[in-house]
């Protein structure tokens, strides 16, 4: 029995070491035909390899042109700069797995801000800047300029700073430069950035074509600014080039005015005064011819002519002596335009001198018209004369009655409009078009009737308002009335 | 999936556990396959779960164990195939960032449709990998042994933890190589 029981003891071990030996045959004949069926199966899978690489290409092209294409529509819209964030960073953030997002705006000359978007959510909240902040940021604003780069909070510190905006490991930012002075971070709170080549290029190439929108929207911002400013320089060059020509005009006048005034003076003061001591001969030859006896007087050939011209003579001479004062109130208003030096100037309470113009020509306005007088309290004096300046504001104030008809409205206002006095002088009268106010301030230029005005009334008032240091200007439309506005300097202490 | 794993699963449990081992799992478990596998097929993913677990009874040690384990035997035998996409790299982060081609392109030749896991990578810094595990197979712990046979081939020391897991609910897995 123990040599049988042995011997069949052997016989298992012989056919388990047989088994063994078919087992790993049969393994690796079976590895052989896997081999075969790899290869072939490889040689059949890069048959078609490149439809599937095209197709696999192409699906992950088509998701990154569409959000490009969002992108790139969504920044041609004018949105502000602010918003422009908003967006580009909200759609970054809901691709990288709706992880929260900050916006940063570093500035140095102004104060810095900070905006996050909570995850998932879309409603930017408005974030106090944290002193330490600038300790965070530092070291992101040195990297280069629309690179993403990844950072680690280890390599980070501050954690009790970087734990108020921030609760992963990781932060992908984003630097945009604004202007020289400003700059803008967009971080992302992230837990990895594991993500494919073509992802990482999309966000890349996203980077790249915000950026542009960003300069393109500042240099817009920019244009419109040296827009503005260019605007304003030419029309500033062109109300100088105005009051220049209109200066040199005005002066040009004043010596023709002053040079008439001269020539006419000498004559017309001897022609005064030889009209006065005739007036006083033919007086003395009046009452010798009234102690004639009447057979004397009735002897001589033309009794009637004399007597005619003995009534007549008297009428002509004071017509011409009237007409003599008139030419010397003429001369004495050219000399007045013309004069250049500065006259008794003193502190003039400007509504005083308006008060005191109207008290002159109540009479001519009080009938007809209403006046209103709107003239604010506490104004700070000018300097100036008196006198002058209320042959100004009768000058005003008649010519607005004479251009109102009946039942017209005069409105006097006074103000303190950037440091000066600013006076208005409106009436609702008959108003000029452009071609009058062109001429308006000219010596003898007059829309009036010849009996009614010499047109000198407005070219000395303009020239005692620039004696003033004063600015005068006028607004005017047919049938739409009439504005006069007067700016004084007050007077400096 | 493909059935190469489950070869080389029985290669290693072979060699790790003994046959009978192996053959007992087989036998105590209702398959599909009837553990019958051929490398170039491709098998239903449960099955490769139920061995594991089976095994893991059997040998008394768990899954993230044996996942791992077989991880490490799998990579000579992975370079051992002679994979072009492989076979000239010298060190580990280059392996790593070349391994989902290599899945890729050995599960297409069974079914150029077939699901595959992803591999996404982030290097922070010159001696970190991050890898992001993608697939809802759970094998995260086949790739970390992957990876440790792999530093044992190309000679270099390796830290690795994962920071994220399936397996613990998260989305994805995050594998941290410090080299």
């Amino acid at each position: 029995m123990p040599n049988s029981g042995r011997n069949i003891n052997i016989v298992l071990e012989e056919k388990i070491a047989l088994l063994e030996k078919a087992l790993i045959r049969e393994r690796n004949a079976k590895k052989r035909l896997e081999v075969q069926l790899d290869e072939k199966a490889e040689i059949a899978l890069y048959e078609n390899k490149e439809f599937f690489d095209s197709y696999e290409k192409a699906t992950s092209k088509q998701v990154q042109l569409q959000f490009l294409a969002s992108l790139t529509q969504e920044l041609l819209l004018d949105k502000n700069i602010d918003e422009s964030f908003y967006h580009f960073a909200g759609n970054v953030a809901k691709l990288l797995d709706t992880c929260s997002a900050v916006v940063m705006r570093v500035n140095h000359d102004t104060h810095n801000s900070v905006w996050s978007l909570a995850s998932g959510d879309k409603q930017w909240q408005i974030k106090p800047w944290l002193q330490g902040y600038e300790d965070i940021v530092n070291p992101f604003l040195t990297q280069s300029e629309l690179c993403w780069h990844r950072i680690e909070y280890k390599s980070i510190g501050n954690n009790a700073i970087y734990s108020t905006l921030f609760r992963n490991d990781t932060l992908l930012y984003l630097v945009v430069k604004i202007t020289e002075t400003e700059r803008r971070l967009i971080l992302f709170d992230i837990s990895h950035f594991c993500y494919g080549d073509d992802f990482k290029q999309t966000l890349g190439i996203a980077a790249q074509q915000f950026g542009a929108a960003i300069k393109r929207r500042m240099t817009k911002v920019e244009l419109a600014y040296n827009y503005r400013d260019l605007r304003n320089t030419v029309n500033e060059l062109r109300a100088t080039q105005q009051q220049l020509i209109h200066s040199e005009k005005m002066s040009s006048l004043g010596q023709l005015a002053a040079g008439v005034a001269h020539e006419i003076n000498n004559p017309i003061g001897y022609i005064s005064s030889n009209l006065n001591v005739l007036k006083d001969y033919l007086k003395i030859y009046e009452h010798a011819f009234s102690q004639l006896p009447l057979t004397i007087v009735q002897q001589f050939n033309n009794t009637k002519e004399l007597s005619f011209a003995r009534n007549d003579v008297n009428e002509l001479l004071n017509s011409c002596i009237i007409g003599v004062e008139r030419v010397t109130d003429i001369v004495a208003s050219l000399k007045t335009f013309s004069r250049k030096e500065q006259d008794d100037f003193s502190a003039v309470s400007i509504n005083e001198v308006i008060e005191s113009a109207l008290k002159i020509v109540w009479n001519q306005l009080k009938y007809d018209h209403e006046i209103v007088q709107e003239l604010a309290l506490n104004l700070p004096k000018i300097q100036g004369n008196y006198g002058q300046l209320q042959q100004v504001f009768v000058n005003l104030f008649v010519n607005a009655a004479q251009a109102m008809n009946e039942r017209g409205e005069l409105l006097i206002e006074s103000n303190f409009v950037d440091n000066s006095i600013e006076v208005n002088v409106h009436d609702t009268g008959c108003g000029m078009d452009e071609s009058v106010i062109r001429r308006l301030f000219e010596p003898f230029y007059t829309t009036k009737n010849e009996s009614e005005g010499t047109g000198l009334g407005l070219s000395v008032s303009y020239a005692i308002i620039e004696k003033h240091n004063a600015l005068i200007s006028v607004s005017s439309k047919p049938n739409q009335g009439c504005t006069f506005t007067l700016k004084f300097p007050i007077l400096s202490l | 999936m493909k059935g190469a794993i489950f070869t080389g699963f029985a290669e290693y449990v072979e060699k790790e556990f003994g046959l009978t081992a192996w053959l007992k799992t087989l036998d105590s478990c209702e398959l599909a396959s009837n553990g019958e596998y051929l490398s170039t097929e491709l098998y239903d993913d449960a099955e490769f779960r139920v061995l594991a677990d089976t095994l893991g009874k059997i040998v008394g040690v768990d899954r993230e164990y044996l996942f791992r384990g077989f991880g490490e035997y799998f990579f000579p035998v992975l370079m051992s195939l002679g994979l072009t996409l492989v076979k000239d790299i010298d060190n580990l982060f280059d392996f790593m960032r070349a391994v989902d081609s290599v899945i890729h392109i050995e599960v297409q030749k069974s079914d150029p449709l077939a699901y595959t896991p992803t591999l996404l990578y982030d290097q922070p810094q010159d001696n970190v990998l991050i890898v992001r595990y993608i697939s809802h197979r759970q094998m995260c712990h086949f790739a970390e042994g992957l990876i440790l046979g792999a530093a044992v081939h190309f000679k270099q020391k390796v830290n690795i933890y994962q920071t994220k897991c399936l397996c613990k609910g998260d989305e994805h897995c995050l594998i941290r190589v410090e080299i």
